[in-house]
C-alpha cells in the first residue's frame, strides 16, 4: 500500500512518460550529458568482497560461497527485506521481489536500526533481476537506482516500465535508462496472462498475470466480522527498543509509474517436481471488485509456495479475508505473509504485531470455508525479527512434499 | 504415585539394561524403532510394570512433521531425511533434533508446561510420538530432564549422560512405574563415569546409527558472584522489557497434572557434548545446556572446551548465574572457547520468565553482544536468536546441510578425525 504522507511520489509529466515509454527494454546506460541528481548514491557493487558479504548476509553465509558470492543452485532461498521486498536466490539466480526498504534511516548510536539491511546492501547484493508488483512507492522507491548501478533488469507490466525510465532520467540525468521489460502490455485487463516466458530460461520459468490492488469493501456480511485495526496488538517497547532518525536516502524516489496495476509473478523451477512460487504484493478484494480473478486463479498452475501481501486498506472491516481468498483459490502449500509490518508503523503504531495479525489470518481461512486439513503451513514473519532470516525460508526443490498429486498441473517449465 | 504412569517394560529394555557401558565405545542403541517410528513389543516380563501405548503412527508422522518440517518427512512412513541435521526448540534447553534421520532428544523439559499445546506449544504425549532413539542429558535435574524417565520408558529410548545422569532417570523411571523389581527400567548410556572430575577428560562415544562421535566434558554451572575486573563492568537485569501483550496473548491453560518430574538434584553434575556429524565428519555442533564461571570455577573443564574439534553450531546455555555482577559474561566465555560460526543461545526464555519477564530476547541479543566484545571473541560468530514463544518448534530456522561447504574455512580448527 501507498503511504502518501511519507512518500508524497510525484506524479508522471505526461510529455516525460510518453518518451521514457518507446522501449520495452531500455540498456542501462550514462547518457553522455548525464549527471547524478542531489542525493542520489551512484556507484556499482562496492567490490566483491561486499557482495559476498552481501549475499551471505540474505542468502546464509553456509550457502554463498566465500570467493565469488555464487549461491547454492539447489535451494530456494528468501530473506524479507521489510513490506514485501524479498531477495532471492533461486536455481543460482539473485533477483528482487520489489524494491523497497520500509525505515531505512540513519540512526546515531547507541540506539539501534530496525531494518538490518538498507539501499546500499541492495546494489552490493548485485540482484540480475527486480519485479515489480505495483509501481506505488513503498515497493518500488529503490528499483531504478539499483537497477541503473548493478546493471540488473526490471520486470514488470509496461506502464512499470515507463516509470522506470523516469526514475532513471531523475536520478542520473538525462539519458540515463534501465533495462526493464514488460511482461504485459499496456492497458490489459485484470485477469490478463503471459505465460511461460522465456526471459528467466533455462534457470527458471515465469508466468505472469495483471491482478488487483487493495481496496477497502464494505463488510463482508456473508462472513463473521473478523475487522482488524492497524494499531492492534501493536507492541509499546518498541520505540525504546529501536531508534529513528532521517531517511537515509530521501530523494531516491519513484514517480509511482503503473501505481496500483498491479502483477502477480510465478517462478518455476525445472525439474522433477517443477517447485513452484508465487508472489504477489498488494491484496485486493476481488470477490467484489474483479471476480473474473476467482476462475482465473482456479486455474492458476500449482503453487507450492505463495508469498502475498496480507495487509490493505480492508483490514479494518474485512480483516484478511481478501489474503484467504487468494489462497483458497490458489491452495498453496505454505503460504508467507508480507506487508503488515509496514502497514502497521505507517499508521503510527509501534509494530511487532504479527502473532495478533497471524491469529486474523487463521480466523479469515475458517470463515472462507477452508477445512484446516486443507490450510497452508503459515510460516508467519514477525517483525523486526525476521527481517534478513533466510533460514526461514529455505526450500529444497527436490523434497517430495512438493510433488503435485491434486488436480492442479504443474506450470509448463522446460 | 500415579498408577497411570504404569507401562509394561519392553523386552528390549530388559536386555540392554543392567549390561554396563564403556567409554570410547560403539553404541548401537537407540530405540527399536530404526528410521521409521516405532510399533510396540509386545510384553513378555511378567511382574514388570505395564504395557506403554506407543502412539498411533498417525500421531508419530504428526509428531515429526511439526518437528522436523512436512518437507524433511515422509508423510507415509514418518521417517525423516537422513542428509540434514534438522532441529527444533521446545523451549529452554530442550531440543528435538533429527541426526541421519534419527531422532534424539537434547533435554526433556518444556517450560510452562500444560496438558495442551499453548505458550509452549508441544506436550510431553508429542515428545513421546516423536520416537527419539536418544535423549542426551546435560543436567539431570528439574528444567533439564523432567520427562527424560517418562520419554524413555514409553519409547525406548536411550538415554546419554553422566553415570550420576543415569542414575536418577532410572530412578525417576521407578519412582512414576512403581517398580522396584531388580531388572533397570532404562537404557542408559554413561558416558561420564561416576565421579570423574570436572575438566578431568574428553569422554567419547561413537554412535554409527547417527554417524556421529559424541564427545562429552564435565564442566561446572558454579558462578562467581564478583565483578570480573579484568573487564569493562556488566551488568544484565531479566525481568527488563517483558512484552506487555504476553499474558493476554497466551493465557495459562491447565498446568500439566500428570506429576511428571525429575527428583534430581540441582547439585547434580553438568555435561556438555560436542557432536561430529556426517560421513565426513565435518560439521561440528556444540551443546552447553548449562553455563557456568569456568574461568574461576573449572579452568580444566575450558582447557577441554578449547582443546575440542570445530564447532560450526554452538547451541548454548546463556542463563548464567551472575548476570547482576557479569552480565552474559561467562556465555560468552564459552564461545570464546568453542569458536562457532554460528551461536543459538538457549535457556533465555526460562530465565526470563524465572524473573517474571516475557519475550526478553532482544534485550538479551544485545547483552551478549556487550558480552562477546567485553571478552574479546575476534571472529564472533553469527549469532541467531530464538525468540519465544513464535520460535518454539519451529525447525527451519535450525537445519543444517553437514555437507555444505560454507562449513570448512580459513581459520577453523582441526577437524575430528577418529572417535577417540
Amino acid at each position: 500500500m501507498r503511504n502518501k504522507k511519507r512518500f508524497e511520489a510525484a506524479r508522471l509529466p505526461a510529455g516525460l512518460a510518453k518518451a521514457a515509454a518507446a522501449a520495452t527494454i531500455a540498456m542501462a546506460s550514462l547518457g553522455a550529458n548525464a549527471q547524478a541528481a542531489a542525493g542520489i548514491p551512484t556507484g556499482g557493487p562496492t567490490s566483491t568482497a561486499a557482495t559476498v558479504k552481501a549475499r551471505q548476509h540474505m542468502f546464509g553465509f553456509e550457502n554463498v560461497n566465500p570467493s565469488n558470492g555464487d549461491v547454492r543452485r539447489d535451494r530456494v532461498i528468501f530473506a524479507w527485506l521489510t513490506t514485501t521486498t524479498f531477495a532471492v536466490a533461486a536455481n543460482g539466480k539473485v533477483f528482487l521481489l520489489d524494491g523497497y526498504i520500509d525505515d531505512d534511516q540513519v540512526v546515531a548510536p547507541p540506539a539501534r536500526k530496525r531494518t538490518p539491511t538498507g539501499l546500499q546492501e541492495l546494489v552490493d547484493l548485485k540482484p540480475e533481476w527486480i519485479f515489480i508488483g505495483h509501481g506505488h512507492g513503498d515497493h518500488t522507491h529503490y528499483i531504478a537506482n539499483v537497477a541503473y548501478r548493478t546493471g540488473a533488469t526490471i520486470f514488470g507490466a509496461e506502464e512499470h516500465c515507463t516509470g522506470m525510465q523516469v526514475d532513471a532520467g531523475r536520478q542520473f540525468g538525462t539519458g540515463a535508462s534501465v533495462k526493464c521489460k514488460a511482461v504485459l502490455a499496456a492497458g490489459v485487463p485484470i485477469g490478463a496472462t503471459n505465460m511461460d516466458l522465456p526471459d528467466l530460461k533455462p534457470a527458471l520459468c515465469l508466468n505472469v498475470m495483471r491482478q488487483l490492488h487493495g481496496a477497502a469493501t464494505p463488510p463482508d456480511t456473508s462472513i463473521p466480522f473478523n475487522g482488524i485495526g492497524f494499531r492492534d496488538g501493536e507492541d509499546p517497547r518498541e520505540f525504546e527498543l529501536w531508534g529513528t532518525g532521517p531517511l537515509e536516502y530521501p530523494n531516491v524516489k519513484a514517480s509511482g509509474g503503473g501505481g496500483s496495476l498491479s502483477v502477480l509473478y510465478q517462478f518455476t523451477v525445472p525439474g522433477a517436481r517443477a517447485f513452484s512460487f508465487s508472489v504477489y504484493d498488494s491484496v485486493g478484494p476481488y470477490k467484489e471488485l474483479a471476480p473474473q480473478l476467482i476462475p482465473a486463479l482456479n486455474a492458476w498452475p500449482a503453487t507450492d509456495v505463495l508469498i502475498g501481501a496480507v495487509s490493505g486498506a480492508n483490514n479494518p472491516t474485512n480483516g484478511m479475508r481478501d489474503a484467504a481468498i487468494y489462497i483458497r483459490d490458489m491452495q498453496p502449500k505454505v503460504f508467507v505473509p508480507s506487508h503488515h509490518d509496514e502497514s502497521q508503523r505507517r499508521r503510527g503504531a509501534a509494530g511487532n504485531s504479527g502473532e495478533w495479525w497471524k491469529r486474523n489470518l487463521m480466523t479469515s481461512m475458517t470463515h472462507m470455508g477452508i477445512p484446516e486439513a486443507q490450510q497452508p503451513e503459515v510460516r508467519w514473519l514477525n517483525d523486526p525479527y525476521d527481517y534478513v532470516r533466510p533460514s526461514l525460508l529455505t526450500f529444497d526443490p527436490a523434497s517430495p512434499r512438493w510433488a503435485k498429486t491434486g488436480a492442479r498441473t504443474n506450470a509448463t517449465c522446460s | 504415585m500415579n498408577k497411570s504412569f504404569k507401562f509394561p517394560l519392553r523386552p528390549l529394555h530388559m536386555a540392554l539394561a543392567g549390561a554396563g557401558v564403556a567409554l570410547t565405545i560403539v553404541a548401537c542403541g537407540g530405540s527399536s524403532s530404526g528410521d521409521e517410528p516405532g510399533k510396540p513389543v509386545d510384553p513378555v516380563v511378567p511382574a514388570a510394570p505395564s504395557a506403554p501405548a506407543t502412539p498411533a503412527l498417525s500421531e508419530q508422522i504428526a509428531a515429526r512433521t511439526h518437528y522436523f518440517g512436512a518437507e524433511n518427512v515422509d508423510a507415509s512412513t514418518g521417517e525423516v531425511r537422513k542428509d540434514l541435521v534438522i532441529m527444533s526448540w521446545a523451549s529452554n534447553t530442550t531440543y528435538a533434533a533429527a541426526i541421519n534421520g534419527k531422532v534424539v532428544l537434547l533435554d526433556a523439559s518444556l517450560v510452562r508446561r500444560e496438558d495442551a499445546p499453548g505458550r509452549t506449544p508441544t506436550t510431553l504425549q508429542e515428545l513421546v510420538a516423536l520416537m527419539p532413539a536418544y535423549i542426551m542429558l546435560g543436567k539431570a535435574a528439574p528444567g533439564h530432564a523432567d520427562l527424560a524417565a517418562n520419554i524413555a520408558f514409553r519409547t525406548g529410548a536411550t538415554v546419554v549422560g553422566a553415570a550420576e545422569h543415569c542414575d536418577v532417570v532410572e530412578d525417576d523411571a521407578r519412582r512414576q512405574q512403581s517398580w522396584n523389581g531388580s531388572a533397570k527400567l532404562l537404557k542408559c548410556t554413561a558416558l561420564v563415569p561416576k565421579d570423574q572430575a570436572v575438566g578431568l577428560a574428553v569422554n567419547t562415544l561413537s554412535l554409527p546409527d547417527l554417524q556421529a562421535c559424541i564427545r562429552a566434558v564435565k564442566h561446572s554451572d558454579e558462578a562467581v558472584t564478583v565483578a570480573d575486573a579484568t573487564l569493562p563492568a556488566a551488568t544484565f537485569d531479566w525481568s527488563l522489557y517483558s512484552d506487555p501483550r504476553d499474558a493476554e496473548w497466551w493465557p495459562a491453560g491447565t498446568a500439566a497434572t500428570d506429576g511428571i518430574a525429575t527428583a534430581g538434584a540441582v547439585t547434580g553434575p553438568s555435561v556438555l557434548y560436542h557432536l561430529t556429524l556426517g560421513s565426513g565428519q565435518s560439521f561440528g555442533m556444540l551443546w552447553n545446556d548449562r553455563v557456568g564461571s569456568l574461568k574461576e570455577k573449572a579452568p580444566a573443564a575450558a582447557t577441554l572446551l578449547r582443546s575440542l574439534p570445530k564447532t560450526d553450531v554452538h547451541i548454548g546455555s546463556v542463563d548464567v548465574g551472575n548476570a547482576s555482577s557479569n552480565g552474559l559474561r561467562d556465555a560468552a566465555l564459552y564461545i570464546q572457547a568453542a569458536q562457532p560460526k554460528i551461536f543459538f543461545p538457549a535457556g533465555h526464555d526460562a530465565a526470563s520468565q524465572r524473573a517474571g519477564a516475557f519475550n526478553t530476547g532482544e534485550l538479551m541479543k544485545r547483552a551478549l553482544e556487550e558480552a562477546i566484545d567485553n571478552v574479546g571473541i575476534v571472529n564472533p560468530p553469527e549469532l541467531r536468536v530464538n525468540f519465544d514463544p513464535t520460535d518454539y518448534v519451529k525447525p527451519h530456522y535450525m537445519t543444517f546441510d553437514p555437507a555444505a561447504a560454507g562449513w570448512q574455512q580459513t581459520g577453523d580448527k582441526a577437524s575430528a578425525t577418529a572417535c577417540n
